[in-house]
């Protein structure tokens, strides 16, 4: 039986290279997909938690995290869209009209 | 799992998520209208759109302040309470939407963007934000706070041929994600530590002498890292210059207080009842309590001090050197988050009080503002800048001195609901011996009061240099302003009955199950 | 009668909102009717309750009414509640005489305005807020009216907003009055968190109470703390060193409003506060030492400014500023009572001379350079008198009120009972400020009123005298400059009149009793020999004498060339030096030229550039280019704001756990 740390620590370094991502990537979709990789190592987290713990309560959580992501997705995407029709672009360095 | 009842209770559900259920189902079928309006002229939907919506707010107050105000209980295995402490900032969050909605009609007639789907966001946001302040449990936070964001990062996006609204929008959602998603990963810690999720539960585990452990650490930051994003504390408000520019006028106005309200409410929710509970010892609730038994008091205390006056110094001084007035304001809700945090930093009854007194008195003024900042506007980024203010008192008289009113409120000069508020606060934590954030408070407001003010000296001291020409205005628009307005000027020179309704409500806090 | 205080100020606000809201669209006459008699109709209710206060026991004279709960918190309930012992009452009837005196006064002075209407509801809305300051039992409901009527003034300095010099004056002196404001809030919140209340009735007793049972020694730190925070919130609004400086860009405004807010009764509001607050500053000596050394600092600089200039209102203005010092010189050594008679009699004799200079400027149509003007006795021959009457007061010289009451000043501050010899320094540089006084206000009426008229032809064509609305309550104002001191004849030239009683001194010791039973009880002996009193009286006099002789000989016998030599700026200081008798020229250099140049100095270089450079101007400045720099954070780039994001929550994370 693989040890609930192993897949601690997988989510960590998921949930870390999400983060990594989300700061280094200029591309918007890209960035969009490293939030959704943070939010699958909670996924992963809690499903591994609430397996080892015996209690029904994680995986509902991750039901629900998952739907949430996908609403998320579905307003994140429909922003990108409209983005790219007043800017042409989708990176985030073409996209700094607002500052200071 | 005490008790495992799930038979469902209609009723019950009615009358503790009584609120939320009115919003929810008045939204399906303000989609609906939407539909059938559908063929209708412009106008016409737009005026049935925005006062059914205005009816539903009103009428959801109604609801929340007389049938749930006595209310102490909760539902679904306390996932929703209903208990005073909800029910009060759920009513300052539903007003600001009323007021929103109602300057709404005529700030989407004058840009020409009457479409349904706007009150109906409006009203989900409402909805959502009212389902966070009454939820115990993180995954229904997670859940109601994922509800009212999305609807507002639509709002934010709403107007769709302008850049600056697109991008502050993808600004918003971005970040917005990144925060919930550290919010979520501390939450999940907190599961994987304490078993719960509840925030009751949480705190018994917690206050059983385990709160100091690593784990618990970790997740108290990044839970505390996702409500700072909300509640726009410096470090975490980059976000809120560039949203509130870009965000149609009132929507911004809309943002600034009710989801300040939210963000505030809850994270006091679950500050006082979860890491740092505020029950006696004995085991009953302690309604003046003043020390928290927790011993986390001494992790939280130096950050939100350190982040309170970071929010009121960085707020304000880079709000003086700003030419766009929403920006300025934006900048100026950020230091007021930073006045607002003095408050939770006293962790007393006056303290939480001073906090609830202010989000309200906030909402008054800076919805009121932001009313007149869409009329003189006409539309959206036609006369933002401060030189548009240039000699407008002499051109519009009546617009001009609302906004004075509602400038010196948010300066908080005395007579007005600004001055109380931030008295409420400072004396709070005075009395908790807080004196040197007390003292550099009260002096970033010497800053605040220079470009709140510099804003009266444009419209009265300057002869004007172009013709500024404000939109049509609309009597509901009227009618929002006048009654922040008054409000703002009752609630300083009367407070008191506001007051001890807050107190009641931070008293309730101390039981919630 | 206390159930009617609340209808002193009630009656201005009503004023200020018919005339706000509805002024537009009404008369001349109307608008002039609701402005004065609202003024006018508290000032007979102020007598009123005066009467009433005369009919009760010395010690019972305080009467309060609490209007409603204003707000609790933390232990400390604030009431909307207004107080009237003699203090406030002395305050309340000046306030209200010499403002409606000055409501009447603007009818005529203000009559061409186009925005008459707005000019009376600002000046309305100001005699409103002066009311709460003066009459709050609390100092909450003080820091309301103190912040309504630095708003008043703001909008009345910048009332002309045409003149971009205007608006930048009226935004100077808002900016300073908030430094002030700063130090004033944290005097109130230090008061709070030691003494956990806020109303006059509560703090006082209970600060004498720990201070007997020696938990709160004399000079305790905290106690200094809370006194030198309030002094700098009165520095700010009183004009003292080094916030006096936006007093005399006041001038901008409209001359009633200069002598209603900017010498009667807004800059005063410092002392009464000190006054009020006496029990305080007697218990911290130190703090008093403080305050009376600015003070003699700011009476004796300002009066040495006030030598250079040659607008008339700059002159009065700087002659404020250094009468406000006086003031304070009487608070500061603890003759409180004296500190006070000085703030009635000045308000007298400043808002006499302002509004003559007001008559004067009407009839200059405008023009306020000294220079210009010349021989206007003959023209205004009331205003001429009432004007010498005011300037004889401020002087010094009997019998007119000033001399009663600088003169009590001085005499205290020779035996300042806590540090005696501070004492005789401040008494000094008061005298010399005194000298240079009588000085200046003479070179002003030299000046304006005698010799050969200087202006253009057409100004000397329309020389008039003001009409009646003008002149009346300048006769009045200078009838009190006369008569007003001879409420606090003291008790060494009284006797020469069969005992005259001290009127002033026996109606306001109930308020300071605490405070000179404090000072008796620890402080050396305060009082001084007969003699010597004669002494210092008769210095004074002489030294006032002095003053106005020089002023004599330099502008009148030597003034005769004047005209000529106009074209060069500050040309006849040169003259002075270069044309006459040998005497004359070891005179001047010894005294012409030193405070020539020093007032040069004074206000280029520590005015201009200190001051105004790095006091006011230079914090302003720090904070523009500081908002300018750090707003370069604000990049843009939405990395960025998330990096910002994460290190915020590494930071705290680090911090939880290596704390």
């Amino acid at each position: 039986m693989v040890h609930l740390s192993w897949y601690l620590t997988v989510s960590a370094m998921l949930f870390c290279i999400g983060v990594f991502g989300f700061l280094t990537r200029r591309n918007i979709i890209m960035m969009l997909l490293s939030i959704e990789l943070m939010l699958n190592s909670v996924n992963l987290n809690l499903a591994a938690m609430s397996h080892y713990m015996e209690d029904i309560r994680g995986q509902v959580l991750v039901f629900f995290i998952i739907a949430v992501a996908a609403a998320e997705a579905a307003i994140g995407l429909g922003i990108v869209v409209t983005l790219f029709r007043n800017y042409r672009s989708v990176y985030t360095e073409d996209i700094t009209i607002l500052k200071g | 799992m005490n008790n495992i009842n799930m038979s469902f209770d209609l009723y019950h559900l009615w009358q503790v998520c009584g609120g939320q259920l009115i919003l929810i189902v008045a939204g399906l079928l303000l989609i609906l209208v939407d539909i059938i309006l559908m063929e209708k002229d412009q106008e016409i939907r737009g005026r049935w759109m925005g006062w059914l919506t205005v009816f539903i707010f009103a009428a959801t107050i109604g609801h929340l302040a007389c049938r749930e105000w006595d209310l102490h209980d909760t539902i679904f295995m306390n996932v929703f309470s209903a208990d005073k402490y909800s029910i009060f900032i759920s009513i300052v969050m539903t007003c600001a939407g009323l007021l929103a909605a109602m300057m709404s009609i005529g700030y989407l007639r004058n840009n020409g963007l009457v479409r349904g789907e706007y009150y109906i966001l409006l009203v989900f946001a409402v909805a959502g934000a009212i389902g966070l302040i009454q939820s115990v449990d993180l995954l229904m936070m997670f859940i109601t706070l994922e509800v009212m964001s999305l609807a507002i990062y639509a709002l934010a996006a709403f107007l769709k041929d302008s850049s600056y609204s697109q991008e502050g929008a993808f600004k918003y959602f971005l970040l917005g994600s990144f925060g919930s998603a550290l919010f979520l990963f501390g939450v999940a810690i907190i599961y994987g530590t304490t078993g719960t999720l509840n925030i009751t539960q949480m705190a018994q585990y917690i206050s059983g002498g385990s709160y100091s452990t690593l784990p618990i650490l970790v997740a108290f930051a990044m839970i505390m890292a996702g409500f700072f994003f909300k509640m726009a504390m410096v470090p975490f408000h980059m976000w809120t210059p560039d949203v509130y520019e870009g965000a149609p006028s009132v929507i911004t106005g809309f943002m600034a207080t009710a989801v300040k309200a939210a963000a505030f409410g809850v994270f006091m929710k679950v500050l006082f009842v979860g890491f740092t509970p505020i029950l006696a010892s004995s085991g009953q609730p302690d309604f003046a309590a003043t020390v928290n038994l927790s011993a986390l008091g001494p992790y939280w205390k130096p950050v939100i001090w350190w982040l309170a006056l970071l929010s009121m110094f960085i707020g304000n001084l880079i709000a003086v050197s700003q030419s766009n007035i929403k920006r300025m304001l934006a900048y100026s809700s950020i230091a007021h988050a930073g006045y607002m945090a003095v408050g939770i930093i006293a962790a007393n009854g006056e303290g939480r009080m001073g906090v609830l007194f202010y989000l309200f008195a906030y909402t008054l003024m800076n919805i009121g503002a932001f009313g007149v900042v869409y009329l003189i506007d006409g539309m959206e980024r036609k006369a933002q800048d401060l030189e548009d203010y240039r000699g407008l008192g002499y051109i519009y008289p009546s617009l001009s001195f609302l906004l004075s009113l509602f400038l010196v409120a948010m300066a908080g000069l005395p007579p007005t609901a600004g001055f109380i508020a931030k008295f409420y606060v400072f004396a709070a934590a005075i009395k908790e011996g807080y004196f040197l954030l007390a003292a550099l408070g009260v002096l970033t407001s010497v800053i605040g009061a220079y470009y709140y003010l510099r804003v009266i000296y444009l419209m009265y001291m300057k002869e004007k240099v172009k013709d500024v020409e404000r939109g049509p205005i609309a009597a509901p628009t009227v009618v929002a302003l006048v009654i922040a307005a008054l409000g703002v000027v009752y609630l300083g020179l009367l407070p008191e009955n506001l007051a001890s309704v807050a107190n009641l409500a931070q008293q309730s806090l101390a039981m919630i199950f | 009668m206390d159930k009617y205080i609340f209808l002193i100020p009630l009656f201005p606000l009503i004023g200020f909102l018919i005339n706000g809201l509805l002024g537009k669209r009404f008369g001349k006459g109307i608008i002039s009717f609701i402005g004065c008699m609202t003024v006018g109709f508290s000032f007979i209710v102020s007598l009123f309750i005066w009467k009433y206060l005369l009919s009760l026991e010395p010690g019972h004279r305080i009467l309060t009414q609490t209007l409603w709960k204003w707000m609790s918190v933390g232990g400390l309930s604030v009431d909307v509640s207004f107080m009237i012992d003699p203090l406030s009452m002395l305050m309340i009837l000046v306030v209200t005489g010499v403002g409606f005196l000055i409501h009447v006064y603007s009818t005529g002075y203000m009559y061409e305005d186009e925005s008459y209407w707005r000019y009376f509801a600002y000046l309305n809305m100001f005699v409103f807020f002066m009311a709460m300051l003066v009459l709050g039992g609390n100092y909450l409901v003080m820091f309301v009216g103190w912040e309504g009527v630095g708003l008043a003034s703001y909008l009345l300095i910048g009332f002309w907003y045409q003149g971009i010099d205007n608006a930048v004056a009226g935004k100077k002196a808002f900016v300073v009055n908030r430094i002030g404001d700063f130090g004033f809030v944290l005097g109130l919140f230090l008061m709070f968190w030691t003494f956990g209340s806020l109303s006059y009735l509560d703090v006082f007793p209970k600060a004498l109470e720990l201070f007997e049972q020696g938990s709160l020694p004399i000079n305790s730190p905290v106690l200094v703390a809370i006194c030198l925070l309030l002094f700098v919130g009165a520095t700010g609004k009183s004009a003292q060193i080094p916030l006096y400086i936006w007093l005399p860009d006041a001038m901008a405004g409209p001359t009633p409003v200069s002598a209603l807010i900017h010498a009667a009764t807004m800059v005063t509001a410092g002392v009464y506060m000190v006054a009020r607050t006496n029990v305080l500053y007697t218990l911290a000596p130190s703090a008093l030492l403080v305050v009376a050394s600015i003070a003699a600092a700011t009476a004796f600089f300002a009066a040495t400014m006030g030598v250079l200039q040659n607008d008339i209102k700059k002159v009065l203005a700087y002659s404020t500023v250094s009468q406000l010092g006086y003031m304070f010189i009487g608070v500061g050594v603890t003759a409180y009572w004296a500190g006070i008679f000085h703030l009635m009699t000045h308000a007298f004799f400043k808002a006499c001379l302002f509004l003559c200079s007001g008559s004067v400027i009407h009839a200059m149509s405008g023009d306020q350079d000294m220079r210009h003007m010349g021989g206007l006795a003959k023209k205004m021959p009331i205003t001429y008198i009432t004007m010498l009457f005011a300037t004889l007061a401020i002087s010094g010289l009997p019998p007119f009120a000033g001399f009663f009451s600088k003169d009590e000043i001085l005499g205290k501050a020779f035996s300042f009972p806590y540090y005696p010899m501070a004492g005789k320094i401040i008494w000094f540089i008061g005298t010399a400020g005194a000298g240079i006084t009588a000085f200046y206000m003479f070179r002003l009426i030299f000046m304006t009123f005698h010799g050969e008229f200087r202006g253009t032809k057409e100004q000397e064509h329309h020389l008039h005298e003001s009409p009646a609305n003008m002149t009346v309550p300048l006769v009045i104002l200078a009838l009190l400059s006369l008569f007003g001191g001879w409420l606090g004849i003291p008790e060494l030239i009284g006797k020469f009149f069969g005992h005259v009683p001290n009127i002033l001194e026996g109606f306001l010791e109930p308020v300071f009793e605490h405070s000179s039973n404090i000072v008796s009880q620890f402080a050396h002996h305060g009082h001084v020999a007969e003699p010597v009193e004669w002494t210092l009286m008769t210095t004074s006099v002489v030294v006032a004498i002095i003053g106005i002789s020089l002023a004599y000989y330099i502008y009148m016998v030597h003034g005769k060339e004047l005209p000529q030599k106009l074209a060069q700026k500050y040309a006849f200081h040169y003259q002075v030096i270069y044309n006459k008798y040998y005497v004359d020229e070891i005179y001047e250099f010894l005294v012409v030229l030193p405070i020539y140049y020093f007032s040069v100095f004074l206000w280029k270089v520590a005015d201009a550039f200190f001051i105004d450079g790095i006091g006011v101007n230079g914090p302003a400045w720090v904070v523009k280019r500081t908002s300018s720099i750090v707003r370069l954070v604000q990049n843009g780039y939405v990395q960025t704001y998330g990096a910002f994001m994460l290190v915020g929550m590494v930071t705290i994370l680090c911090f939880f756990i290596y704390r």
